[in-house]
């Protein structure tokens, strides 16, 4: 009788001929001396230049998405007579170039890119403004901590990076509570923890062990943060200073794996972006779900391009407008995004990004008057005007080759 | 000899030691999971580097194989990562083994299976390479991925019905 264990063993011992001990590659003589696996390590990073990007995959596309929303940009109504015109700056996390780019958003202009520690893969901003903390995720070690992972601060009134707070593990995600006392730095595969920062002092606290790793993490206007994990179909509370999970709402069951979540700025609605059930599928899922009573309200369906053979997963982020009437859903494998009306759920016509540049990330300028797109690919920021939906001449940011564009996000 | 320089020494056996014993199973695990022969290499070497940086701090050396067997899984999770925007970048690199493009598997029926594996969510395609293509035990699974007995012993279900679902519906 073949049971399913039997064909996957099977099918496992066929993918994988076994493998002479003289076919082994062997680790060179010394080469595994500290200095040779540096240069190692240099080499590695030709071949798969963005191989040490960051912490995990569905963490960092969801990143974009919180912080785009949640970081901390002030969710203010759009006022009665909506300036035409964006105001505040954008900061793109690239984790590639290890730099964060602010770009002022009256003219669209980039400034000097700030050098940061390690391989950054998402920022938030404290509750004045005038500071971000950007976190770094890289990781290809094992199980033990290292306390050499850092989250950095950056002064945004000066636009300069300050001192390194180590951390035992890489951060994939970080929330500022609202009061701007307490960062928490969700620290992903192998650690699976969360690690408290004390914004007075800068300093570290305890990391707190999780249960499971997450895919998602948003913290609502009231402080109340909620996740998605890798493994189940479900949205839940988390009480980030004792990494102990609530009551989980289900999600549909016919989803893929819950990626990205932003919150409505009034702190009633929660959005959770699923990927497609299947990398055939061309359907991507975001189930608003209501905090008040808990419960998940009909599924939004947002037709998508499916991504590339071979490929798992893609980027998916979402912004939700300071007035909280639309969403938009950026889609990496379609290059589009996708507007969604909050008051009826009905997703709207696709806006296309011309010439193919990816849609990794997205953030949205605090008087609302512009979305910005963040383009991997092909190392752009590409400005849409929510007046009339239409992408603007994209802003390039770098060169290109090491951008690893994580995350996008604008203060006022 | 300066006894840093017989630590040093001591600790170059034991990674070459685990290197020898480990490294074919391992890179066939992260063959698995990256799908390409010399990226699962890459990753295995990568990973026993690592080892040999951390073990001045690795105060058990029984915890060196469980150490690199995460660091291949995180490596694998690396390779992955690079690979999402190379896709989009349109990088080429090796088709997967169970592609229909690679030769690697003659046989339709496994072919099949693995494709089908390869569309299941990041988690469940750990878990199940670790217990069925590894053999590990659950716990050992769990220290591994870092997360409780229990997720394993679910991710694994869900991800053997998931599988059969899919085969079947294929069929």
């Amino acid at each position: 009788m073949n049971t399913i264990e039997d064909r996957l063993r099977n099918a496992y011992r066929a993918a994988t001929e076994p493998i002479r001990p003289e076919n082994i590659p062997a680790l060179p003589e010394r080469a595994t001396r500290p200095e040779r696996a540096k240069t190692r390590s240099r080499r590695a990073r030709v071949l798969i230049p963005l191989a040490a990007a960051a912490g995990v995959v569905a963490v960092a596309a969801v990143i974009p998405a919180v912080t785009g929303v949640f970081g901390n940009t002030p969710a203010r109504p759009r006022p009665a007579a909506a300036p035409k015109a964006p105001t505040g700056t954008a900061y793109v996390i690239n984790s590639g170039g290890g730099t964060v780019t602010p770009i002022d958003l009256a003219t669209n202009t980039p400034g000097k890119p700030i050098d940061v520690s390690g391989e950054p893969v998402a920022m938030a901003i404290t509750p004045d403004g005038k500071t971000a903390y950007v976190a770094t995720g890289a990781t290809t070690g094992g199980p033990e901590p290292t306390s050499a992972q850092a989250v950095q601060p950056i002064d945004l009134v000066t636009n300069t990076a300050g001192k390194p707070i180590d951390l035992q593990w890489p951060a994939d995600a970080i929330v500022i509570t609202p009061d701007g006392k307490t960062a928490y730095t969700i620290n992903g595969f192998p650690s699976l923890a969360v690690t408290p920062v004390d914004l007075a002092t800068n300093t570290p606290g305890k990391p707190v062990k999780l249960s499971e790793e997450l895919s998602a993490v948003a913290m609502a206007p009231d402080g109340k943060a909620y996740v998605t994990t890798t493994t189940v179909n479900e949205f839940m509370p988390i009480d980030l200073a004792i990494g102990k999970l609530g009551k989980p709402v289900k999600l549909s069951s016919g989803e893929g794996e819950p990626v990205a979540i932003a919150i409505a700025p009034n702190g009633k609605t929660a959005y959770v972006v699923s990927l497609p059930p299947s990398p055939s599928s061309a359907v991507i899922t975001v189930t608003p779900i209501d905090l008040t009573t808990d419960t998940a309200g009909n599924p939004i369906k947002v037709s998508a391009k499916p991504g590339p053979a071979g490929y798992f997963g893609q980027p998916l982020a979402i912004a939700i407008t300071p007035d909280g009437t639309t969403a938009y859903l950026a889609n990496g494998a379609s290059s589009t995004v996708t507007p969604i009306d909050l008051a009826t759920n009905t997703p709207g016509q696709p806006i296309s990004l011309s010439g193919k540049p990816g849609a990794d990330a997205i953030a949205i300028s605090a008087n609302g008057a512009a979305a910005y797109v963040a383009n991997q690919p092909t190392s752009t920021v590409t400005p849409i005007d929510l007046a009339t939906n239409t992408p603007e001449r994209p802003i390039k940011i770098g060169h290109g080759w090491d951008s690893g564009f994580e995350a996008i996000v604008t203060v006022p | 000899m300066p006894a840093d320089a017989a630590q040093r020494d001591a600790a170059d056996d034991l990674v070459q030691s685990l290197y020898r014993a480990h490294a074919a199973a391992l890179i066939r695990l992260a063959l698995l999971l990256v799908g390409d022969r010399q990226s699962a290499e890459d990753v295995v070497q990568d990973a026993f580097m690592g080892l040999h940086r951390s073990l001045p701090r690795l105060h058990d050396r029984d915890k060196a194989l469980p150490y690199v067997r995460t660091a291949v899984i995180n490596g694998c999770r690396s390779v992955q990562r690079a690979r999402r925007r190379m896709a989009l970048r349109r990088v080429p690199y090796d088709p997967p083994v169970w592609s229909a493009e690679s030769a690697a598997i003659a046989d339709e029926e496994r072919r099949e299976v693995l494709a089908a594996v390869a569309r299941l969510p990041r988690r469940s395609r750990e878990v199940l390479a670790l217990r069925y293509f590894l053999d590990l035990p659950e716990t050992e699974i769990a220290a591994i991925l870092g997360v409780s007995r229990g997720t394993v012993s679910s991710t694994a279900s869900r991800a053997l019905a998931a599988l059969a679902r899919e085969l079947q519906e294929e069929s």
